[in-house]
């Protein structure tokens, strides 16, 4: 996904800066959807655009600037608004906002694919899939970019269409380095689900070869060489996926599986143990996620994935959390000291001292006298 | 919803309810579905109630939250009686049975070794027991029940192998008006949308195991000695019974929502500690998915699918999952196979409850079904990918060379219906399995098999009879038959063996007549069988038995115990 919406970026988005700026004329849809906006950002009643209107707005798989020109100022501003929708994980917001371009500019490609990405993330697939497939009608020549057709027919239990269009995309890239990991490790997984164990399990030692750090595809590998017996290379797989994600339950599950069916009783406990430990913390951090899917920014929420980071010592994504927190701060929330002062512990905690006092340094001045504040360590002639 | 469901079949199923209950309905809250209370429905359970030969139904029903706020009964359990075509009757007043708070499901099966048939049903609140004769009195105040939780489905075995019935009563959490919010409260969202809260959030209930004492009472198997309580409560919804690891007794697998299944291992027990259970799911791998993730675990069946004579799983799971196929493997332990068997797929935008393992198509191996309906009607707003109606299906098992395989059919030309419990059996005894199945707050739906058969007499129906048992009808007794091996078949095996368990335990709500039924496809009559009597004493078919293709038979305990 990410490396889809890197493509999109591609297209030469002009930078809102260089866009003279108008109030976009009738009332687009911009905040956040309420439940029963939800039930109105489907595309069936959007209407399409005339055969040929975006004949050529590719050109050697780039935008036209010529034709992006083109577009009205308030179209584009609201365009990059769902971009940049998209890029701060606001996926309901995006959605409203790239249909309402879609509204006004019927089929624009780009807003097309950004819509189709939302709605992949909000598991709107049935949306998801009627945006690709108008986008590979409008724009025949980029279907390289339309993945999350594949991923939405997939998670939809459509598993021979997804493999039909992981091809399509995998076979339609310009170059072969923008076929993404993500298109082979779909087509590894279509193929396993469809029960073409051997072509899924050729697929992912391709893939692993090539991205020899790609965790999923390690433990992907491990999951299809366990379901064919292949113990001993299995267990090497989901090794080599909990080396690379020590903080994902699924690698230590398929570990703990596979010793026990090789008999290695005393290791499988053991990692049955750990999973079950890191398996709580995911399933918490699942469901954290969730609810950010609907309340994008709610601080309370990133609090609460950072505590659940910073307990287990997942520091990469304790770092993450905080930065979403501190991005996600309202001024006005009497709550917001609160999570100012576990903000500058837990960097502190991290080791990221700069940051911490960066922080406080803001809280002394947000919260004038505030009490309670931690200290963080002065800087040290060694730092 | 695009669904990969082929319709070739669709014929095979003809939806009779109107005509085999007409009028018949069924209470669960209202169509809003305010609390998760109201989502279940009721349970179905079938069996031979007043003797006579045909398979009866009885519908345990449900109420509403005006009725339990005003302290008023709910719908009582209501026993309809077979006419042997599919159709039934309402049972006269003796087998009158009153509401109590909110019914859920129930099963059947001797009690008390009167050779009648007794009723035990799963309730929100105390759960209940009705024994048998002429007609159905409720004995609930001295059964020994214990409790009042919220019972979803229970299982009857004889786990410590005493000739007399035992009770596994599966509960799922504790509710309360007053302390659970309403989905108008706003405080629970789905895909963005209010629904009903839970489960999760609320306080899962611990399963619980009576001993039958033999006329009808039972005592709690409580604490740590029998086992049968984990660390950890679960959401408990389906149940179904087995000798799971061949060792000569029952043991349990208990589907639970959104926590881990439980497989229960009923062990012998040695000086120290006595017969109990071990809840050994997790490490066999039936406990979660193939990624380690806990699904909804709803309905459940199970059956020997890949002949290794070893029951396998089908447990039916939320929209967004999918359907779980386990089957059996090396070092007594199972894979999910649900998605190179095909199962995985067709379910993925489904949410499934009453499920079983049957041969639908009499060709001697068994198929799998799903009845389907989502639990929020919010489902059918804009943007989920799935339905709050759905259709229903069975699998038809077309496996070959060893690699176990299904082919989605759709089971009936119907509307889509919000199903809930479902239970098989030969209701019209033509040697085919029909199905019935409860639509949540609405009506009982019979769907009667048309197969027609290409060879007369391709199955054999069996009902076994223990006089010297209180367990009369012999559930947890097997039944196997050996075939010799088609034209063109090798390999060292020089016979066939088909097997079957005798259980009357239905996966989620629901009760199965204590028969068994094989289809016989083109092996042609058994050459040897033998019934395994739940004591392990084995007695082999006699000829006339075995040369009874095309009929229901009753095989009579020769020995006693």
């Amino acid at each position: 996904m990410r490396t889809l919406f890197a493509a999109f970026l591609l297209l030469g988005f002009a930078p809102e800066a260089t866009w003279a700026w108008q109030e976009p004329s009738g009332a687009p849809i911009l905040g956040l959807p309420s439940a029963d906006q939800l039930d109105a950002l489907g595309l069936a009643d959007v209407a399409r655009a005339a055969p040929g209107t975006w004949a050529g707005l590719f050109v050697n798989h780039q935008p036209n600037p010529e034709r992006m020109a083109s577009i009205t100022p308030q179209v584009a501003r609201l365009a990059t608004q769902a971009q940049a929708s998209f890029g701060g994980a606001d996926y309901p917001r995006c959605l409203a906002q790239s249909r309402e371009v879609l509204r006004i500019l019927p089929d624009f490609p780009p807003s097309l694919l950004v819509y189709a990405s939302a709605a992949f993330r909000l598991r709107r697939y049935s949306d998801c899939l009627v945006a690709m497939e108008r986008f590979a009608e409008v724009a025949p020549t980029e279907i390289w970019r339309t993945q999350v057709q594949a991923h939405s027919l997939y998670s939809l239990g459509d598993y021979s269409g997804a493999r039909v269009h992981y091809l399509k995309v995998i076979d339609s890239a310009p170059v072969p380095k923008l076929i993404s990991t993500e298109a082979r490790r779909g087509l590894a997984l279509a193929n396993y689900r469809l029960g073409e164990e051997r072509r899924a399990l050729a697929l992912l030692r391709e893939l692993v070869a090539t991205h020899p750090n790609h965790g999923e595809a390690w433990a992907w590998l491990a999951q299809v060489q366990f379901d064919m017996d292949e113990l001993d290379d299995a267990l090497v797989a989901a090794q080599r996926a909990m080396d690379l994600l020590p903080f994902e339950s699924r690698p230590y599950f398929l570990a703990f599986r596979i010793s026990f069916e090789l008999g290695l009783d005393k290791e499988s406990e053991q990692l049955e143990e750990m999973w079950s430990l890191l398996d709580a913390y995911v399933g918490e951090v699942r469901t954290l996620r969730n609810r950010l899917l609907f309340h994008p920014g709610d601080p309370e929420i990133f609090r609460a994935l950072a505590v659940k980071h910073r307990d287990v010592g997942n520091l990469t994504a304790l770092a993450i959390a905080l930065e979403h927190l501190l991005q996600a701060e309202d001024f006005q929330d009497p709550t917001g000291l609160g999570r100012r002062i576990f903000a500058i512990e837990a960097f502190r905690d991290l080791g990221a001292l700069d940051r911490a006092r960066a922080i406080l340094q803001r809280t002394e001045v947000d919260y004038p006298g505030a009490v309670g504040l931690p200290e963080v360590p002065k800087r040290s002639k060694g730092e | 919803m695009g669904l990969f469901v082929s319709s070739l079949s669709a014929q095979q199923f003809e939806e009779i309810g109107p005509t085999a209950l007409p009028g018949v309905t069924t209470l669960s809250g209202s169509p809003e579905v305010n609390w998760i209370l109201e989502v279940n429905g009721g349970g179905v359970v079938l069996g031979d109630f007043d003797g006579e030969g045909n398979l009866d139904l009885v519908v345990i029903d449900g109420s509403t939250p005006e009725r339990v706020q005003a302290s008023k009964p709910g719908s009582p359990p209501r026993l309809f009686l077979g006419k042997g075509d599919a159709t039934f009757a309402p049972a006269g007043k003796e087998w009158g049975m009153l509401g109590a708070r909110w019914g859920m499901g129930g099963v059947a099966g001797d009690l008390d070794g009167d050779g009648s048939l007794d009723l035990f049903v799963t309730e929100w609140g105390p759960d209940r027991v009705f024994l048998g004769g002429d007609g159905l009195k409720e004995t609930t105040s001295k059964s020994g029940l214990q409790g009042s939780n919220w019972g979803t489905s229970a299982a009857l075995l004889d786990f410590d192998l005493d000739g007399v019935l035992d009770v596994a009563v599966i509960n799922y959490l504790e509710f309360d008006f007053a302390e659970i919010a309403s989905r108008t409260s706003g405080e629970c969202t789905w895909k963005g949308r209010p629904v009903n809260c839970g489960p999760e959030g609320l306080s899962a209930q611990h399963d619980q195991l009576y001993r039958g004492l033999g006329d009808g009472t039972f005592e709690l198997c409580a604490g740590q000695a029998f086992g049968f309580r984990p660390n950890t409560a679960a959401f408990g919804l389906g149940v179904v019974t087995g000798d799971f690891d061949a060792d000569g007794d029952t043991d349990l697998y208990v589907t639970n929502d959104s926590t881990p299944n439980h497989l229960w291992d009923n062990r012998e027990g040695d000086a120290e500690r006595g017969r109990h259970f071990e809840n050994i799911a997790m490490r066999l791998g039936v406990a979660v998915d193939a990624n380690g993730r806990e699904q909804a675990g709803m309905g459940v069946g199970c059956g020997d699918l890949d002949g290794d004579s070893r029951a396998d799983f089908f447990v039916t799971n939320f929209s967004g999952e999918n359907h779980s196929l386990y089957l059996s493997a090396n070092r007594r332990s199972y894979r999910e196979r649900s998605h190179g068997a095909g199962v995985a797929g067709p379910s993925r935008q489904l949410l499934g409850w009453g499920a079983g393992l049957a041969d639908l198509d009499n060709d001697a191996d068994l198929d799998l079904f799903a009845f389907h309906g989502h639990v929020y009607p919010e489902s059918d707003r804009e943007g989920t990918d799935t339905s709050y109606a759905q259709p229903d299906y069975w699998m038809q098992n077309i496996s070959e060379d060893g690699k176990v395989e299904f082919a989605p059919q759709i089971l009936s030309a119907g509307v889509p219906t919000v199903s809930r419990a479902a239970a098989f059996g030969d209701l019209d005894r033509d040697g085919d399995l029909d199905l019935v199945a409860i639509d949540r707050g609405g009506p009982v739906r019979v769907l009667r098999n048309t197969l027609s058969f290409g060879e007369e007499g391709s199955w054999i129906g069996i009902r076994l009879t223990d006089s010297s048992s209180v367990n009369r009808a012999a559930i947890g007794a097997k039944v196997e038959l050996s075939f010799l091996p088609l034209a063109g078949e090798s390999g060292s095996s020089p016979t066939r063996n088909l097997h079957r368990e005798v259980t009357a335990t239905g996966g989620f709500q629901a009760g199965l007549a204590a028969e068994v039924h094989f289809g016989l496809g083109t092996l042609g009559a058994p050459t040897s069988g033998r019934v395994i009597w739940p004591d392990g004493v084995s007695q082999p078919l006699s000829a006339s038995e075995l040369n009874s293709a095309g009929k229901w038979i009753v095989v009579t305990r020769s020995e006693a115990r």
